[in-house]
């Protein structure tokens, strides 16, 4: 697996520094800089929004007196599972002068693209792991330091910086990390919005003026910026501030909102307007409307092939995983503690460039794999190995070895020992590990873009290349497709975390 | 003509670089029928020694066999499942996706319905847990989930029993009937018994025979009184209970200490060191010119009394019975009761 990421980003140094015209002069021109450039404004500006929406909407839900708050609390969650660039499918397609708002309100909204239309994607896209993450700081918040910062005479907003903001530093951070590294990754937003960051500069190098030498500098720069990203959150973020007094199981009383009520409920309804009922009610409209020819065969051609990624690389990542963290869970020391790293490199790397890095490899190593399904599930899965590990990692800490060697000393082989003990035990959480990677194969775009065979069109695909001929009423179907699949996880997820209490 | 079901030949157990609780050449038998106890401080490898028979460690060097069958040696490692050894965990390992009758009946095979649900019933009942059928796991406290670890342990009837600490989460009094019964059920059934216990009476009251482990060696192995009353080590004497340690010069059956003249247990000759058990040294009044010592404390313990007497600059240890009339400040002189013990000389 480790060679599975490190032979591809290898080539592609290798490719960028031996090329001809590489030299410094080459990379580092206008348009290298206009595009980290754009991706540093991008994610500041996505940041900060995000934050604007998250940290009231955090607040409202953990600290104040509120009906409906499960409610609002999974809503809020639930914009996750829409991809960017449905989203952005959605807002290019709502305002300017044929816009679906001038068509069925009358009103003509401004046009979202470019820039501003990249931030409004992105922001609604990501804004859930920011109030995920500060909800649950706030949740867990120890009401004592906020209690001795009052016992000390602190106020208001002096309360608040010395006793609770350094409490939800981390929560923020952590989810702030999550947020950039998204809009690093991301393609599908910025490509359909027209705004060049790294990640789009690449593909159209790539795809467009088939620079290759120059496309692989960029992911080199786009490789190197995450790294610089991870290893400052590494090193100095992690490990700080955790809580110092474990006993406190107590909770912070509530706030009464007063004359705040009414304006309170209005701003989560109008978030949750704003990035989730708008969003599906287009798509509806769209879907809606008379298809301009016949789709249905490509809608259900879509599905199928998304349904074959998605189960195929469900089925093969629990047992990819479960042998790394069978040892890393269980043996102790840095090797132990490096191995269950490594699925997280495939999830760290953007996925442009590993795609571009896989292409280029093959071609030149091995063609016969270039553009073939088990590359583009081998792909797929090194991407999201990391969203298998959480689930499985949880429910095998609490399978403790001893308990595998009781049966083995009643006589039972290592067969038997699966089926009768190991596998019952793990199969919850082997389940939502599969429902989560075959949720994130479904709503992937670049790798499946780029690395697919000839014709293997999946429903993202679709969404996309449809989009990028402005057919909404094409791609709407299939977008709704990928939120159905979303919505059927979401239960799946919600059904396994009740069965579990 | 007893059978050895059980040998250990000079076993090694490294584990990787920076760990401890190795083995260091370890030999033991444990013949058929036989309860033996592997005692020793944390740390000694008693419980990496039960787990390397099991299988459930992978030794070094040296031979483990079971019923005259090599199963662990340097070039071979016998399966867990196929060494045909019961064992009970101390840290119990209960099914946690099982109740309580499906964990006792995890092991048996080849039986109906009735059958097991015959022979859960008995096992339960025998460990005081019945009617716990429907109970899972998770609802019991420490010493159920100990006692039904037993049981499932038990429900197959092995003919040999490997068990890590299997009565410490049972508190004092039930402890006690469990074990008597359990060892009752042992001995009529004729199970070969392997017992890890860090609890010297525990040990002593239910082996036959007793090894002390100290470093990842047998210090000394021997019937439970023998190895009370006559212990080879320094080590051994006080890990079996407190003793009191001196040195004397011997010659032939007697030897010349700080308590005068003393009879020994065995023949020696010149500087050795010596054990005497607390409850096998007499107090007495002083005689007018003899030596005086004082009792520095004296411990009520119900049935009978502990006393720390100072006598020639070192402090002894003096269990004497209820009738014992020496108060704390009081001289007195100490008379051994026993032969000392000769101890053999600690290897530095």
């Amino acid at each position: 697996m480790v060679v599975g990421v490190f032979a591809p980003l290898g080539y592609l140094a290798y490719f960028a520094l031996t090329s001809e015209t590489g030299s410094f002069a080459f990379v580092v021109r206008a348009q290298t800089l206009t595009a980290v450039w754009n991706t540093f404004a991008l994610a500041a500006a996505v940041l900060f929004f995000g934050t604007l929406i998250a940290a009231p909407y955090a607040f409202l839900t953990t600290r104040a007196r509120l009906r409906g708050e499960r409610l609002f609390v999974l809503l809020g969650a639930l914009p996750l599972a829409i991809p960017g660039y449905v989203l952005a499918m959605v807002w290019l397609g709502i305002g300017g002068d044929y816009g679906l708002s001038q068509r069925v309100l009358g009103v003509g909204l401004w046009r979202a693209n470019g820039f501003w239309g990249a931030t409004l994607a992105l922001t609604v896209y990501t804004f859930p792991y920011l109030f995920l993450n500060l909800r649950a700081a706030l949740t867990r918040l120890d009401p004592s330091l906020a209690e001795v910062a009052r016992s000390h005479g602190l106020r208001g907003w002096a309360l608040w910086r010395a006793a609770i903001l350094p409490q939800v530093r981390a929560a923020y951070l952590a989810g702030a990390l999550l947020v950039v590294l998204h809009v690093l990754a991301d393609f599908g937003v910025t490509s359909l919005m027209r705004f060049e960051t790294l990640s789009f500069a690449i593909y159209r190098q790539a795809q467009g003026a088939f620079d290759r030498t120059y496309a692989a500098w960029l992911s080199l720069v786009l490789v190197g910026l995450t790294a610089v990203l991870l290893f400052v959150d590494m090193r100095f973020l992690r490990g700080r501030l955790k809580p110092v007094s474990g006993a406190t199981i107590r909770f912070a009383p509530r706030v009464a909102l007063g004359r705040w009520t009414a304006p309170a409920y209005l701003y989560l309804v109008g978030v949750i307007g704003f990035s989730l009922l708008v969003p599906v009610a287009a798509l509806f409209l769209w879907a809606s409307q008379p298809p301009e020819f016949d789709s249905v065969i490509s809608w259900k051609h879509a599905m199928r092939n998304s349904l074959v990624l998605g189960v195929g690389a469900a089925v093969c990542a629990p047992a990819l995983v479960l042998p790394i963290l069978r040892v890393s869970v269980r043996r102790e020391g840095l090797w132990a503690r490096l191995l269950e790293r490594i699925p997280y490199l495939g999830y760290a790397i953007p996925p442009l460039p590993l795609a571009l890095a896989f292409v280029w490899l093959t071609l030149s190593v091995v063609p016969d794999l270039y553009q073939t399904l088990p590359l583009l599930l081998a792909a797929l899965l090194l991407r999201f190995l990391a969203e298998a590990v959480g689930p499985i990692r949880s429910l095998l800490m609490r399978l403790p070895e001893r308990v595998e060697e009781a049966s083995y000393a009643l006589g039972f082989g290592w067969l038997a020992t699966l089926r009768r003990v190991t596998a019952p035990l793990l199969r919850r959480g082997v389940l939502i590990a599969m429902a989560f990677v075959f949720l994130a194969v479904v709503k992937e775009l670049p790798l499946t873009l780029i690395l697919a065979p000839n014709g293997f069109d999946t429903l993202a695909t679709n969404v996309w290349t449809h989009m990028e001929e402005a057919h909404f009423a094409l791609a709407a179907p299939h977008a709704l497709a990928i939120l159905a699949v979303a919505g059927i996880f979401v239960t799946i997820l919600q059904f396994g975390e009740q069965e579990q209490k | 003509m007893s059978q050895t079901v059980l040998r250990l030949e000079d076993v090694c157990l490294r584990y990787p670089a920076g760990e401890g609780g190795v083995l260091r050449g370890l030999s033991f038998d444990v013949q058929a029928g036989e309860i033996v106890a592997l005692l020793g401080p944390s740390g000694s490898g008693k419980t990496t020694t039960l787990r390397a028979i099991a299988g459930f460690e992978t030794i070094s060097t040296g031979r483990v066999s079971v019923r005259g069958t090599v199963v662990a040696n340097a070039a071979t490692h016998t399966a867990p499942d196929r060494r045909g050894l019961g064992f009970v965990f101390q840290e119990q390992a209960l099914f946690p996706h099982l109740d309580v009758a499906k964990n006792v009946a995890f092991g048996l095979r080849g039986r109906d319905r009735g059958e097991r649900e015959e022979i859960v019933r008995n096992e339960l009942a025998h460990v005081g847990l019945g009617g716990y059928e429907h109970r899972w796991p998770q609802e019991l406290s420490g010493g159920e989930r100990q006692r039904v670890a037993l049981a499932r342990a038990l429900a197959p009837r092995p003919g040999v029993l490997l068990m890590d600490e299997p009565f410490s989460s049972l508190d004092a009094g039930l402890r006690e009937s469990i074990r008597r019964r359990l060892r009752e059920r042992l001995k009529s059934s004729g199970t070969t018994v392997l017992l890890v216990t860090h609890d010297q009476e525990e040990a002593l009251t239910f082996a036959d025979r007793v090894a002390v482990l100290h470093e990842g060696r047998v210090a000394q192995i021997g019937a439970a009184r023998e190895m009370y009353s006559r212990p080879g080590s320094a080590f051994v004497a006080q890990f079996l209970g407190a003793t009191n340690l001196f040195d004397g010069e011997a010659s032939g059956h007697e030897a010349s200490t700080v308590l005068g003249a003393v009879r020994l247990d065995r023949e020696a000759s010149g500087w050795v060191r010596l054990a005497l058990r607390p409850e096998h040294i007499a107090l007495t009044r002083p005689e007018e010119d003899g030596e005086v010592g004082i009792v520095l404390t004296r411990e009520f313990k119900g049935h009978d009394v502990t006393l720390r007497v100072r006598w020639a600059n070192s402090v002894w240890i003096i269990q004497a019975d209820y009738r014992c009339e020496f108060q704390e400040g009081e001289p007195v002189c100490l008379v051994p009761r026993e032969p000392a013990v000769v101890l053999a000389t600690e290897k530095r």
